[in-house]
């Protein structure tokens, strides 16, 4: 295939239209932003509107079928074959080790093959096997749609985490929350547009997994939480009331006007009078969507909130839902763990499963009697699966060669399967999918054409996809 | 051109799959160009004369007389002089990042001589603050930070010496050329020099993965970090994105593969070393190494008292778990030998002395036993080393025992012991730097598609052929003149090209570095995209001034304080921020600089500024990093070194932002939220955008808060009458001007209003109106 057309000449040409346009306006970065979506056009309405908040709605390149994502992350990489993907050549060859195999682990020598040590069953019409540590999962598995046979370019965690989030392995490039944002704003101007519910003890790679890269910095997530203080520096201080606060806005947008009026010129000037607004109006907006005691106790039971282990990961996707319900663009949530079981599979997956199966389950059935999953994109997967190896006694390494994804809602065709690994797990050998793939298929869900969703740095036009990625068109509804 | 997808999956498919793909991440996307070595930038300097324009209060340097030629043929001219009290705030900001003294604006403003304003520029650039203004901007395009990234994020401790060379170089106005061939080839040019020796931090202070894992995956590794310096190297010196090239031609400049890999193997022999440099002291230093022992030992005697008093304490938590420890010590060599057939006390009492590593402990110890171990091991050595200084696990260890008063004590003590540890002349000593222990090259092959498992034709010592002139040869005169030197010396080659205008790459040097003034003393630089001056970025839009300045950097001696006396002392510098309607329809974008905009001040100019007009700006230069207290919540990383929860609001962490301690994976949020460079690769510009979590931390932030209070108990004190005197005493400190009778009017109406919701607290009722100072437009945005 040809990832070059002939159009490019005229994209250049375009470019640098562009970048005559944005001397002519004299105007400065936001409006950078946005050039990649505008043609010279549109470019100077926009700038010659006046603000632009870098979150509003933008229209996206075709009709989406998708309004808003929920990216279910499962730090650490969880194992196919474990889960949804059962190899009944592991239990014939338990225990054996596979001569001149080409198998790279991450720690060391692989082990002997190993059996999974859950036991599996069939479910729902399209009889997908699920292990017997995701019974909740299983009632739903009829609107999931399984992608099993992914690849990544990494076995080690960061690398692996910042391309599953980034495109890339490097740190420093722009997060698919972020591109997302970018292409598309928010439906909710009183809330973030990307938002990030992370592990409370921390993700591997930290604040890069959801950063802006080089987008403008607008565009990187806002960590979000449940509970009293959902965003950094929401609350007011102590010692402030709200007429407090809004007297002390009133005074500051008095006087920011006034300056406003001696500099015309300076059009950041009035954002940033705007921005003011918005924050007042997002401690409101953010302090509702986080009250889950509006919740009737049946949804709160049904999310898991009243059992200790399901209680975090509840809370968290209860809330998502709260947050795409009210037009928040894209959320990603993470376990309060990680799947990385490299010692004791069965213990670590067994956790994993309690913390998030019920939660998961409730997050698809809740989306669907609100008739918010065919406009909902929901994603679950790691950055890496796991070898069929062991790893010490009961463990099992990072694998990157081929691993389990799903999706759910949002333009996906539920109850099929897509892709295959070999008969032991190890690698794809049927319709193997790239990060690249993922990532392409998700923009496109959301109405966005990942080769058009570009942005000027550094002497070329990045994308998220860089210069790889395929739309999955048998995994479309 | 295609890219060979099917070959992706095949090498996916063959083992391991792990990496060459970034063979595929760089190659570039759009169609093949004929490469364009006549590009502008690639071309020597042209000679232009300062054009002959009529005189007018518009020239007053030669720079003016460009810019006055490029307005007259569109018919446009320069605003008016800015006022002093403008100018002065203007200055400030931009030489020191921090705002004048109302004393200090006076004294300028009534400066009666001709010259008051040239003086103040003299005065400004040789003030110690200007390298922490200065030096910043060389750290983003040097993408500094304290710690190396990814997974683990190890800290970098001896990297902040880098940062301080970067400060001083500045302060001392070293020459440019010197200052880059230095960061390139420091140790090998001046190898006594511990300066020098420093500046090579540069090739050290770059992101890098803990080398773990498959041989395939550590080249990988490696790989990415000589990319790292190369494309740094090229991006902050020459403004080219040479990265590129790692997989393929680059598509559109005149850079090669083989290019890329040549630069590659300049580095490639070297290698990040820490090294004990005994950097002399500063008297200054030697006053703080004093008192910092004293306090030392002070604390020694604090921690084994301390220690002694709680021995009742101590002891039996010390005791069980030492037996617990001895327990499972014999439940694990029960198992051991048990289960290994070749089992001896010798090869046992080896396995002991590893039997705290989690895997080796694994083999013989359930789950459960496993965490007890490690947790028993954990407290013991902790406890142990609380006799030492206070670590704050230990205090975990004991702390339900504990008051929360002794907490308290025992926390306070251990923030100090830390700092203590950071400032002591061994880490002082210690400095990151990069080198070679080798006269013999070690050169790269060109690596087919990037990918480290297709090794090519091996590459021989050679720069960009596009900026070398023809039958250059590189310059390893002086690795013939010391055949003792244990280094190859490519890099002094590497230095020498690119400094050299007339047949290297220092004709691109300079016009880079000229850019970078430009842009930041104006907002944008005559070539609008500062990192990439290939064909797919921005043309100078004043082609002849851009030569000229290029050309009199180097004339100067590569003087960057010369520079910048002469774009401060112009004309087209020193105007208003006016707009004009009729002018702007005849130049739109202000190609000819007719106006000037304001500038949004950047993080670290935001939060020193805020310090500054509080009053509680620590403003000591140069040390070690300091952590900046963290809000738990924002601390989303598993790195090796944990970031502290701990750290409290005092006057050792009210520096100057330059020194805030730059873990990568954990972003301090002030100065992430306004649009900080990130540290993962070269930032040549930040791009300044506008949210409402920029207007939440500046409302609610508790250290924004604390400020305010500060802020207002300084007006209490310098203007005790009256409100309307510590109104005026505000605006004076914050905005360097006169308030105006309706603005006070307005912040009384305030005042008097909070004050009644306050119940009449008149000091907390002024720090509201400090903070609405610290929130105004005016405050962050510099006319």
């Amino acid at each position: 295939m040809s990832l070059c057309n002939e159009n490019d000449f005229a994209a250049r040409n375009q470019i640098l239209s562009r970048r005559d346009a944005l001397k002519t306006l004299g105007s400065g970065f936001g409006m950078l932003a946005l050039s990649s979506l505008l043609g010279p056009q549109q470019l100077l309405a926009a700038a010659t509107a006046g603000f632009k908040n870098p979150a509003a709605p933008r229209p996206p390149h075709f009709a989406p079928k998708a309004r808003s994502i929920i990216w279910l992350f499962q730090e650490g990489g969880p194992s196919a074959f474990d889960l949804f993907d059962p190899k009944p050549e592991l239990d014939r060859f338990h225990g054996k080790s596979v001569a001149g195999a080409e198998v790279e682990p991450f720690f060391g020598n692989p082990g002997a093959l190993m059996r999974s040590p859950f036991a599996f069953k069939q479910y729902g019409a399209s009889g997908t096997w699920v292990s017997e540590i995701q019974p909740h999962v299983a009632k739903v598995v009829d609107e999931l749609c399984l992608i099993k046979a992914v690849h990544c370019e990494s076995n080690s965690h960061a690398p692996a985490m910042y391309q599953m989030n980034t495109g890339f392995i490097r740190p420093g490039f722009p997060s698919a929350g972020a591109w997302t944002t970018y292409g598309l704003g928010s439906e909710s101007e009183n809330l973030p547009a990307f938002v990030v519910m992370p592990k409370s003890t921390g993700i591997k790679g930290g604040a890069l997994n959801w950063g802006a890269g080089f987008l403008p910095g607008a565009y990187q997530g806002t960590l979000f939480r449940a509970g009293d203080n959902p965003i950094l520096n929401l609350n007011r201080a102590p010692d402030v009331s709200t007429k407090q606060q809004r007297q002390k806005l009133d005074l500051l947008r008095e006087l920011n006007e006034a300056h406003y009026q001696r500099n015309p010129a300076e059009r950041d000037l009035e954002a940033r009078i705007a921005s003011y607004e918005l924050a007042y109006n997002m401690q409101f907006a953010a302090t509702d969507a986080v009250n889950l005691a509006e919740e009737s106790e049946a949804t709160r039971e049904m999310y898991g909130m009243n059992g200790d282990k399901t209680r975090d990961y509840g809370s968290k996707l209860l809330l998502a839902r709260r947050l795409v319900e009210r037009g928040v663009r894209f959320v990603q949530c993470y376990p309060d763990d990680q799947w990385d079981a490299h010692n004791d599979l069965k213990a670590n997956h067994s956790t994993l499963s309690a913390m998030t199966d019920k939660p998961v389950a409730a997050l698809i059935t809740d989306l669907k009697r609100r008739g918010l999953l065919e406009e909902t994109l929901v994603i679950w997967g790691g950055e890496f699966g796991r070898l069929p190896h062991t790893q010490g006694a009961d463990g099992r390494d990072h694998n990157p060669n081929g691993f389990l994804m799903w999706m759910a809602g949002g333009g996906v065709r539920p109850g099929f399967h897509y892709g295959e690994t070999d008969e032991l797990g190890y690698k794809s050998v049927r319709d193997s999918v790239s990060v690249q793939d993922i990532h392409a298929t998700i923009l496109h869900l959301m109405g966005l054409d990942h080769l058009r969703l570009t942005y000027l740095h550094q002497g070329r036009e990045f994308r998220l996809t860089d210069v790889a990625g395929n739309l999955i068109k048998p995994i479309l509804a | 051109m295609i890219v060979p997808v099917t070959n992706m999956k095949a090498t996916l498919r063959s083992i391991g799959g792990l990496l060459s793909l970034l063979a595929f991440s760089f190659l570039c996307l759009r169609a093949e160009a004929a490469p364009v070595s006549n590009h502008w930038a690639f071309q020597r300097l042209s000679k232009p004369t300062p054009p002959v324009v009529p005189n007018s209060k518009a020239i007053r340097t030669d720079v003016d007389r460009f810019i006055a030629a490029a307005q007259l043929a569109r018919k446009v001219s320069s605003n008016p002089e800015a006022s002093r009290r403008v100018l002065a705030r203007r200055l400030y900001v931009d030489l020191i990042g921090l705002p004048p003294t109302p004393d200090e604006v006076e004294a300028f403003v009534k400066d009666s001589d001709p010259r008051a304003y040239e003086k103040l520029v003299d005065r400004l650039l040789a003030n110690p603050h200007y390298g922490e203004r200065w030096g910043r901007h060389w750290l983003d395009v040097a993408r500094y930070a304290d710690s190396n990234g990814y997974r683990y994020d190890d800290d970098q401790p001896t990297a902040y010496h880098y940062r301080d060379f970067v400060i001083r170089a500045f302060n001392n106005d070293l020459p440019y050329d010197q200052f880059v061939r230095w960061q390139l080839a420091g140790n090998e040019l001046a190898p006594d020099n511990v300066e020098a020796v420093t500046a090579t931090g540069f090739l050290a202070v770059g992101a890098k993965e803990r080398v773990e894992g498959s041989p395939d995956g550590r080249l990988l590794v490696r790989y990415d970090e000589l990319d790292d310096l190369v494309g740094t190297t090229s991006s902050a010196m020459l403004g080219l994105t040479v990265s590129c090239a790692r997989c393929h031609d680059h598509k559109f400049d005149p850079i090669s593969t083989r290019d890329y890999y040549e630069l590659v193997g300049v580095f490639k022999t070297g290698k990040r070393e820490v090294r004990d440099l005994k950097r002399p002291l500063s008297a200054q230093e030697q006053q703080q190494l004093a008192s910092v022992l004293a306090e030392k030992i002070k604390l020694e005697e604090e921690s084994v008292a301390w220690h002694k008093n709680n021995a009742a304490l101590i002891t039996p938590i010390l005791e069980e778990q030492q037996a617990q420890l001895t327990r499972l010590e014999a439940v694990a060599r029960t198992k051991y030998f048990a289960q290994t057939p070749e089992a001896t006390e010798a090869k046992w009492k080896d396995i002991t002395t590893r039997l705290s590593r989690r895997p080796v402990a694994s083999k013989y110890l359930d789950k459960d036993d496993l965490n007890r171990f490690i947790e028993a091991g954990n407290t013991v050595n902790r406890l142990k080393d609380l006799r030492n200084g206070y670590d704050p696990l230990a205090v975990n260890a004991v702390k339900k025992q504990l008051s929360d008063a002794e907490m308290k004590t025992l926390r306070a003590l251990d923030q100090r012991a830390r700092e203590l540890k950071r400032n002591s002349q061994e880490e002082h000593d210690k400095v990151l730097t990069y080198a070679e222990n080798s006269r013999e090259p070690e050169p790269s092959p060109i690596l087919t598609r990037g990918s480290v498992m297709m090794k090519g034709e091996l590459t021989q010592l050679g720069f960009l052929d596009a900026l070398t002139a023809t039958g250059y040869q590189p310059d390893l005169s002086a690795r013939a003149a010391q055949p003792e030197a244990k280094t190859t010396f490519q890099r002094t080659a590497l230095a020498t090209w690119i400094t050299d205008p007339e047949r290297g790459a220092g004709h691109l040097l300079a016009r880079v570095m000229v850019n970078r003034l430009w842009q930041h003393h104006f907002g944008q630089g005559l070539v609008r995209t500062p990192n990439d001056f290939g064909t797919q970025g921005d043309t100078p839009a004043l082609p002849d001034l851009f030569d000229w300045l290029a050309g009199e950097f180097i004339r100067s001696g590569w003087s960057v304080k010369h520079m910048q006396r002469l774009l401060l002392t112009s004309a087209v510098y020193r105007q208003t921020t006016d707009y004009d309607e009729a002018r702007a329809k005849l130049d739109p974008a202000n190609s000819t600089w007719w106006r000037r905009g304001a500038l949004r001040m950047e993080s670290e100019i935001l939060r020193d500024s805020i310090l500054a007009t509080s009053g509680t700006l620590n403003d000591r230069l140069y040390g070690p990093g300091i952590m900046m207290p963290i809000p738990k919540e924002a601390i989303i990383t598993r790195s090796g070194t944990p970031y502290p929860t701990d750290i409290t609001d005092e006057p050792r962490i009210r520096r100057r932002s330059i020194y805030a301690y730059t873990k990568r994976t954990v972003p301090v949020p002030l100065l992430q939220v306004f649009d900080g460079a990130d540290s993962s690769v070269s930032c040549g510009e930040r791009i300044p955008t506008t949210v409402p979590t920029q207007a939440l931390i500046l409302l609610n932030n508790d250290m924004i808060r604390a400020r305010s209070f500060d802020f207002a108990d300084r007006l209490l004190k310098e203007a005790p009458g009256s409100l309307s005197a510590q109104i005026k005493r505000a605006y004076e400190l914050a905005l360097a001007r006169v308030a105006l009778p309706e603005e006070t009017a307005r912040m009384e109406k305030f005042y008097r209003e909070q004050l009644s919701l306050r119940n009449g607290d008149s000091r907390s009722t002024l720090a509201d109106v400090c903070q609405v100072v610290f929130n105004l437009n005016e405050f962050i945005y510099v006319n």
